[in-house]
């Protein structure tokens, strides 16, 4: 299971959900890149990109989060 | 007091373009009016005029009585219908014409100061505060969703203020209105909620939350009195119901067990299975969403009920 920076974690919980559990939000890279339909559960593990299982970036290369 | 300048007529302070009939300056009751010191046209002195420097006015508004709007997102829904007919003095109805729905909301006597974030988009920036006399009602717009917040005894207004007064109001053209008029008829808030009778509430029509994927029948409602509800999570920070959060009936807890496979697979929850759960207890009246999991997009089964707390629980 890949999970988020921690630092990420209170502001995630903040969002409201997109199902029990669940965070749906976009995600900044480091070098300007964006990443959409990124479902977080429970503020920090990431379940799916889009439709994919499969998390397309580096987690620690991350530097904000966004609701979507 | 009137001066020409260049076109332009200075009244009780403000500007005002000749040719336009608008006022172009801000308003100069400053923040104490208004949040905005453009809210008295909404930001926008061309397409709303304001003839007695009170509040603007836009197309299609009216002063007293029943006002409606083709455009339920104009300016003139806000600045000019609510806020005049607020300020006359006397009771007004809101017509939400889009799509022909039509809700009401009717305020009684009520006074109180105001402000409006128009530009935002924060959900919650609406919020504005109180009521100067501690009957009034405070209007906040904000961009996915508006929300009205007002009421409380002279104290800055609070969404928890069992006086509130709230109006609700979606892009979707589906408007809100509750808790209206609760503090000037005494009121309960769940006889506000319900659309009673009594002077000064409203008719309830709860919006549809976007931001939520939702259980596959979203009722939108309210709580009742003693209606208990649990929130179950991976960690215990994740338990805590904030706008937008889910839960579920104190029954659908009860009847699924302490079992943390047992709720991941009937919640239809991805990730790690829940370890905690914390009871809530909304006091009554408390805007909620009612449905089923859906279930099957993260490998859970769904099909118990499930709740949605649109507000949050402070």
């Amino acid at each position: 299971m890949i999970e988020l920076p921690s630092k990420f974690e209170k502001k995630i919980l903040e969002y409201p959900e997109y199902s029990y559990g669940v965070t749906r939000i976009v995600v900044t890279m480091d070098d300007g890149n964006e990443f959409s339909d990124v479902f977080v559960a429970w503020g920090k593990e990431i379940v799916k990109v889009g439709s994919s299982e499969d998390v397309p970036f580096d987690p620690l290369r991350i530097i904000d989060v966004r609701r979507q | 007091m009137k001066k020409r300048l260049l076109g332009y007529v200075l009244i009780l302070g403000l500007l005002i373009s000749s040719p336009l009939r608008a006022f172009i300056s801000p308003d100069p009751e400053g923040h104490v009016a208004s949040m905005d010191l453009y809210s008295y046209c909404n930001g926008d002195p061309v397409n709303a005029y304001d003839p007695d420097g009170r509040f603007g006015k836009g197309v299609g508004s009216g002063w007293n009585g029943s006002i409606s709007s083709t455009d339920p997102s104009s300016t003139a829904f806000y600045a000019g219908n609510l806020l005049g007919g607020i300020w006359s003095g006397e009771a007004i109805g809101i017509q939400n014409g889009l799509g022909g729905t039509v809700h009401s909301l009717t305020l009684g006597n009520v006074s109180g100061a105001f402000g409006s974030d128009p530009n935002s988009f924060e959900y919650h920036s609406g919020r504005v505060g109180g009521a100067a006399l501690g009957l009034g009602v405070a209007i906040g717009t904000g961009g996915a969703a508006y929300e009205a917040v007002g009421g409380g005894a002279g104290l800055s207004s609070l969404y928890a203020s069992a006086s509130a007064n709230a109006l609700y109001y979606a892009p979707a053209a589906v408007s809100v209105a509750y808790n209206v008029g609760n503090a000037l008829s005494g009121e309960s808030p769940i006889g506000a909620l319900e659309g009673s009778a009594a002077k000064g509430t409203g008719q309830l029509v709860q919006t549809e939350f976007a931001f939520a994927r939702g259980a596959s029948i979203q009722t939108p409602g309210v709580t009742q009195t003693g209606e208990i509800f649990v929130r179950v999570g991976a960690t215990e920070a994740s338990t805590a119901i904030r706008a937008g959060s889910y839960a579920m009936p104190e029954a659908t807890f009860n009847a699924l067990g302490r079992n943390p496979a047992v709720l991941k697979d009937a919640l239809d929850i991805p990730g790690s299975a829940p370890q905690f759960f914390r009871y809530i207890r909304p006091p009554a009246g408390t805007p909620i969403q009612r449905g089923i999991v859906p279930g099957g997009e993260f490998g859970g089964v769904g099909g118990h009920p499930e709740v949605i707390f649109p507000r949050g629980i402070n």
